[in-house]
């Protein structure tokens, strides 16, 4: 009974470990763009670039954006894969509604 | 003017950090993989490295390791989109360690910090929160 016990508490840490791991690997995944979304939009809003700059920092800024939706979509995926629930959420009548 | 060394393997993030040290009046110079580091450190000594940790691989740490057996004297700051390093045992040998934020004040003061200069009146300048009517006056 003990070393069911003690099994069953080793993969239930080796799962949360895993599941941490993967969330500081999200974070750093998302970190990146976010930067680069956030910090390209401060100087087009605080500096006066030419087009070309403005044209190439928006281009920045549309490109991690996409990168972002790639990471999120990735996650996603796996979730469905992984046979985890996902939620959809329904707009009725201007109301919000979960369900499963 | 004190010339800092971007090693980062994201060239936007390269692009963007010039930008921001530039406008404070520093010079800078950029390297994209471990290699180009040890470059610029043989060809040009800059006065401040900021070096991301995901060089080539998570191989920052060996970057860090060889600019400290090098230049003993050469500051580094880790800046990083990774939280779980911040105390990790080398991370010690950096003279910082930030975490990459939209808002770049706290790297700003770190790096005006271990240069040993005060902050320019610009670092208490960043980004503007948003408002509806900023958003409005720019077509947003």
């Amino acid at each position: 009974m003990e070393k069911k016990q003690l099994y069953q508490d080793e993969k239930q840490m080796a799962a949360l470990n895993f599941a941490n791991d993967v969330a500081l690997e999200l974070i750093h995944e998302l970190r990146n763009p976010l930067v680069a979304i956030g910090g390209f939009s401060k100087l087009i809003y605080t500096q006066d670039y030419p087009t070309e700059k403005l044209k190439q920092y928006t281009k920045i800024i549309f490109e991690e954006s996409v990168r972002l939706e790639k990471v999120l979509n990735e996650v996603l995926a796996h979730l469905k894969a992984s046979g985890a629930k996902t939620r959809t959420r329904e707009v009725q009548h201007g109301k919000d509604s979960n369900s499963r | 003017m004190a010339k800092i060394l971007i090693a980062d393997d994201q060239p936007c993030v390269r692009e963007l950090l010039s930008e921001e040290l530039i406008s404070e009046g520093y010079r800078v110079a950029t390297a994209g993989d471990a290699e180009s580091v040890r470059g610029h450190l043989r060809s040009s000594r800059p006065d401040l490295v900021l070096l991301d940790l995901y060089l080539d691989g998570l191989d920052g740490f060996g970057v860090l390791r060889d600019i400290k057996r090098q230049h003993p004297d050469l500051p580094v700051i880790i800046y990083t989109a990774y939280d779980s390093y911040v105390d990790d045992p080398r991370a010690s040998r950096a003279d910082g360690y930030v975490i990459k934020c939209v808002v770049l004040d706290e790297l700003k003061r770190k790096i005006a910090d271990v240069l040993g200069r005060k902050p320019s009146p610009q670092d208490e300048v960043e980004a503007k929160p948003y408002s509806p009517q900023f958003g409005a006056a720019h077509g947003f």
